[in-house]
């Protein structure tokens, strides 16, 4: 696997060499066709999530009728004013918005004192820890649901977020881990060690020197984080029975109600809506490190 | 000063206190392993062999749970239908992910810009597309059978057609492969470009080029997208959830395995029967990797292997 740093520089050593390749071949019609494709392609990609904000803006008799319409005839703004006074709705995006918080805090917080441990620290047994570590992520998940259950069950944790926000403050996670620990490694040891000379402990030395430089790499963990926690529908669907415990997933799958008739649609589009910009905003600006994350660990979280 | 830490003599108050903070940094993750992964993956083989609903004692039932899948109409049914997505899904998906990581791979303009709107629908909710294509699929006022309409084609009903319902959702999935599109890029840039020069000097075209050099090279990942693609299909449920209204309409049709296991366990409440259905799914994944993985000698190149 290779860290951060080195898929740049493999990703900038590929880029200069179909630069290269390209200048010696550039015909002009096969550069035509290949742009006509890739419109065509991205036209697929983008056409139907402007089809959810144009549908969110119609009314609802434009949504049922039989029409090809992107843009609505009159947009309907009123759709979303509805939305943002209807109190499910706005205690579904708190909510959301609640656990994820917690989520990201717990998680990166733990997680990267995690990984410092293990790449930072030399202990007694690191490595054998790390090998158990790594090896966790053949556990199978599906297999640790019912047992969990019973467990806050027990705990009388159900119909509370406990069993979402809770576990993520003990690390949870092996990828995420590896991810950060191949970051922390590549950062050079001489940096601690003249901390620790200047008196610094091993907690200052992560917080202080290890965290700030890491920052790439802890971007990327929140941003798949907070996707993932953001989108995430089967944890909150087993644990907040509740309707006012519900997060933005429960709460638009509910609205969506395809036995309906006439279903709604534009209320449905208009929460859907809502609920992905803030995922789209993060992608947007932090575009990176996803990327980057993907490249590294391979998958989206 | 790199071996001070390791090599201080023990009892010396210092190591002792950077010991202590060594296990306290570690200590989030020993004890989540224990708690939420440890203690449950073993408990769930306990309960396997167990009838149990919450508020009883687990009775031990031997292989009861395991035969009883035998003549569960319920388990086939979930097991053909997650079949069915895994076969729709994962090469299909593959494919189209290769097709465009090898057109954003040649010299275009702002391949950062046309990777964003390639990579977009991959962030957004399983739960909001899902939204978006039952209404793009939507058998009266959908564009897709408006657009059949156009061209004289009666359309199907989709997600709320027996037929139709499952790979209305295998189609809703080539439509998130932003992943393997990041994937097989970053692949397709370690492809050394004198390679392909190489075929050029041997008269070769695009397709030789394809052929002798892109799939070969890419080989291993196409092998390791194939297989995180089979772990995560056979665990398909959002998209199902959504389209299924949550009980596998039309007729189970879009009940999956993880469907069924969530249905068996958190509203029949039959918990042991539920882990037994996740160690099935677990071996029967790790079964097919393995089988892959086996078959990948025959068609997986690496180049450290030189012939």
């Amino acid at each position: 696997m290779a860290s951060p740093t080195q898929a740049r520089n493999t990703a900038d050593l590929g880029r200069q060499d179909f630069i290269r390749l390209a200048r010696r071949s550039a015909r002009p019609l096969r550069k035509v066709l290949l742009y006509t494709v890739l419109v065509l392609g991205s036209l697929f990609f983008l056409f139907p999530l402007a089809w959810m904000a144009g549908t969110s803006l119609k009314t609802i008799d434009e949504v049922g009728r039989s029409q090809l319409n992107l843009l609505p005839a009159d947009p309907q703004w009123i759709n979303y004013d509805k939305l943002l006074h209807e109190e499910a709705f706005y205690r579904a995006y708190i909510n959301s918005t609640f656990i994820v918080t917690l989520v990201l805090i717990g998680t990166v917080t733990s997680v990267s004192l995690v990984a410092f441990s293990f790449s930072r620290l030399e202990w007694k047994g690191r490595n054998v820890v790390f090998a158990m570590m790594m090896s966790t992520l053949m556990l199978p998940y599906q297999a640790t649901l019912v047992p969990q259950y019973v467990m806050f069950n027990k705990l009388s944790w159900i119909r509370t977020f406990n069993p979402i926000t809770l576990p993520g403050f003990f690390a949870g996670g092996a990828a995420l881990i590896f991810l950060l620990r191949q970051f922390m490694m590549s950062i050079p040891k001489e940096l601690d060690e003249a901390a620790m000379i200047d008196g610094a402990n091993p907690l200052q030395i992560w917080w202080l020197i290890i965290m700030p430089l890491s920052r790439p790499a802890v971007a990327t963990i929140s941003v798949f984080l907070f996707v993932g926690q953001w989108n995430n529908l089967m944890m909150p669907l087993i644990y907040l029975q509740k309707p006012a415990l519900y997060t933005l997933p429960i709460y638009v799958a509910q609205k969506l109600n395809l036995q309906e008739v006439p279903l709604p649609w534009q209320d449905v589009m208009a929460a859907s809506v809502l609920f992905v910009i803030p995922v789209l905003v993060v992608f947007l600006f932090a575009q990176r490190y996803f990327i980057e994350g993907i490249t590294t660990t391979g998958s989206k979280g | 000063m790199r071996t001070r830490l390791l090599r201080l003599p023990k009892l010396s108050p210092m190591a002792r206190r950077e010991a202590l903070i060594f296990y306290l940094c570690i200590s989030p993750w020993i004890i989540g392993f224990l708690v939420f992964l440890a203690y449950p993956v073993f408990r769930s083989l306990f309960l396997a062999f167990h009838h149990y609903r919450i508020g009883h004692a687990p009775v031990w039932n031997g292989l009861d749970n395991f035969r009883h899948m035998a003549d569960d109409p319920l388990f086939s049914k979930s097991f053909g239908v997650t079949l069915e997505y895994v076969i729709g899904s994962v090469p299909g998906s593959n494919i189209i992910a290769l097709g465009i990581a090898m057109l954003l791979a040649q010299k275009i303009r702002g391949v950062g810009v046309w990777r964003t709107i390639y990579f977009l629908p991959s962030v957004v909710s399983i739960v909001a597309i899902s939204v978006l294509w039952s209404y793009v699929f939507n058998p009266q006022y959908g564009i897709v059978n408006n657009l059949l309409d156009m061209i004289g084609i009666k359309g199907p009903g989709w997600y709320t057609s027996e037929t139709w319902a499952m790979p209305t959702i295998v189609l809703i999935s080539w439509w998130m492969v932003g992943t393997q599109i990041i994937i097989y890029l970053a692949g397709l840039k370690g492809i050394p470009q004198e390679y392909y020069e190489a075929v050029e000097v041997d008269g070769g075209g695009p397709w030789s080029k394809f052929r002798h050099i892109t799939i070969p090279l890419l080989s291993p990942v196409i092998f390791f997208n194939m297989v995180m693609g089979f772990i995560g299909a056979f665990q398909v449920f959002d998209a199902a959830w959504i389209l299924g209204s949550g009980s596998g309409r039309p007729n189970n049709a879009t009940l999956t395995y993880m469907l069924n296991l969530y249905k068996q366990a958190f509203e029949f409440g039959n918990l042991g029967y539920a882990s037994a259905l996740a160690w099935v799914l677990f071996v029967v994944i790790m079964g097919l990797t393995a089988l892959v993985l086996r078959s990948s000698a025959l068609w997986v190149y690496y180049e450290t292997e030189k012939k």
